[in-house]
C-alpha cells in the first residue's frame, strides 16, 4: 500500500556512470544497434562531438539501486502485483554524453487516490528524479506516475 | 523498414507541421526480447519474466515492461529529430504488450513554433491496438523553401 505520508520525502540518491557497454546493451535491447550510440569514432563520423545519449538511458541509474527499477515502488510501499506504470516524462535540459557521471535523486511529488473503474481504490504516486551533472546542473528531469490498482475485495 | 536506416542527426532537422515520422515496426516480440530488456534496463520485476508468478497474479502470461516500448519509440524519435535536439518526451501507458505482438511506431508534427516542434507519437500492438501515447518537443531547423 503506497504511503501518502511520503509526499515531499526523498526516496534515494545514486551516483552512476553513463557507461558505453551498458548503453550498447540498452540500445540493442531496444533493437537499435547503431554504433553511434556507443562508439566515439562512429559518433564523430556522424557529426557528433561526443557520443549522444538515447532518450530513455536514464534507466541505467537503476543498476546502481539495490532493488533496480523497482526501488522507488518498494520505497513507496507499493504492492508490486498491483503496480502499473502510468506515465513517464523526461525534460532534457542539457545534452548528456556517454562517459559522463550523473547523480540521480528521487523525491515524492504527490500521492492521490481515485475510485478505479473495476472497483477498489487506486493510488497514484508521482515521483520526480533529477539527474545532476558533476558541475551541479540538472541535465535531465524525469517524472513518473506509478499506479497501485485497487485491492481485490 | 529497419530502424537504423535513418541516420542519426547531430544538427536540428527541418520539420513542418503535418510531417510524419518514418513508420516502423518491431516484433513479433519474444520472451527473450523482454528478458533482454529486463537485464539491460534493470527491471527485474518477475511479473515480466516469471510465467507462473504472472499467471498467479491473474495475467494470461508475462507482458513487456512499458519502458521497453517507450524506449523503442524513444530511439525512433531521437532518430527523427536528432538525440541532442530533444527537449521533452512524455509517454502514457494505455495498454499491455504481450509476447507475439508486433508493435507499430508512428509520429507526426502537430505544430512548429519559434523553432520548436510539438510531436505526437504512438505505439500500437497487433493484438491490443494503441498501447502507448506520447508527446515530445524538439528544436528544429527552419524549413528550407521549396
Amino acid at each position: 500500500m503506497i504511503d501518502p505520508d511520503l509526499v515531499g520525502k526523498e526516496l534515494g540518491s545514486v551516483r552512476f556512470p553513463v557507461e558505453r557497454s551498458k548503453v550498447y546493451e540498452l540500445a540493442r535491447a531496444l533493437h537499435d544497434d547503431d554504433a553511434v550510440w556507443h562508439d566515439p569514432e562512429a559518433a564523430r563520423a556522424a557529426g557528433f562531438e561526443r557520443v549522444p545519449l538515447l532518450p530513455t538511458a536514464t534507466v541505467l541509474a537503476d543498476h546502481w539501486r539495490p532493488d533496480g527499477a523497482l526501488a522507488p515502488a518498494i520505497a513507496l510501499g507499493a504492492d508490486l502485483n498491483r503496480l502499473l506504470h502510468g506515465e513517464a516524462a523526461w525534460e532534457f535540459l542539457r545534452p548528456v554524453a556517454v562517459g559522463e557521471e550523473l547523480r540521480a535523486t528521487t523525491r515524492v511529488v504527490d500521492v492521490t487516490t481515485r475510485e478505479g473503474k473495476r472497483g477498489g481504490t487506486m493510488t497514484l504516486a508521482t515521483i520526480a528524479t533529477d539527474f545532476v551533472a558533476p558541475d551541479g546542473e540538472v541535465a535531465i528531469r524525469r517524472v513518473d506516475t506509478l499506479v497501485e490498482t485497487g485491492a481485490p475485495a | 523498414m529497419s530502424v537504423t536506416e535513418t541516420p542519426l542527426s547531430a544538427a536540428p532537422v527541418a520539420l513542418t507541421a503535418g510531417e510524419a515520422m518514418p513508420e516502423s515496426t518491431a516484433g513479433p516480440l519474444t520472451r527473450t526480447d523482454i528478458v533482454r530488456y529486463a537485464g539491460a534496463g534493470g527491471d527485474l520485476n518477475p511479473i515480466h519474466h516469471d510465467e507462473p508468478l504472472a499467471q498467479a497474479a491473474g495475467f494470461p502470461t508475462v507482458f513487456g515492461m512499458g519502458m521497453l516500448h517507450a524506449g523503442m519509440l524513444g530511439v525512433r524519435l531521437a532518430r527523427w529529430v536528432g538525440p541532442d535536439n530533444l527537449k521533452t518526451y512524455k509517454v502514457r501507458f494505455v495498454g499491455q504488450v504481450w509476447p507475439g505482438d508486433v508493435l507499430t511506431f508512428t509520429g507526426a508534427v502537430a505544430s512548429v513554433d519559434d523553432g520548436v516542434a510539438t510531436l505526437e507519437l504512438a505505439v500500437a500492438s497487433s493484438t491490443g491496438g494503441e498501447v502507448l501515447r506520447a508527446t515530445a518537443t524538439a528544436t528544429v531547423a527552419a524549413a528550407v523553401a521549396a
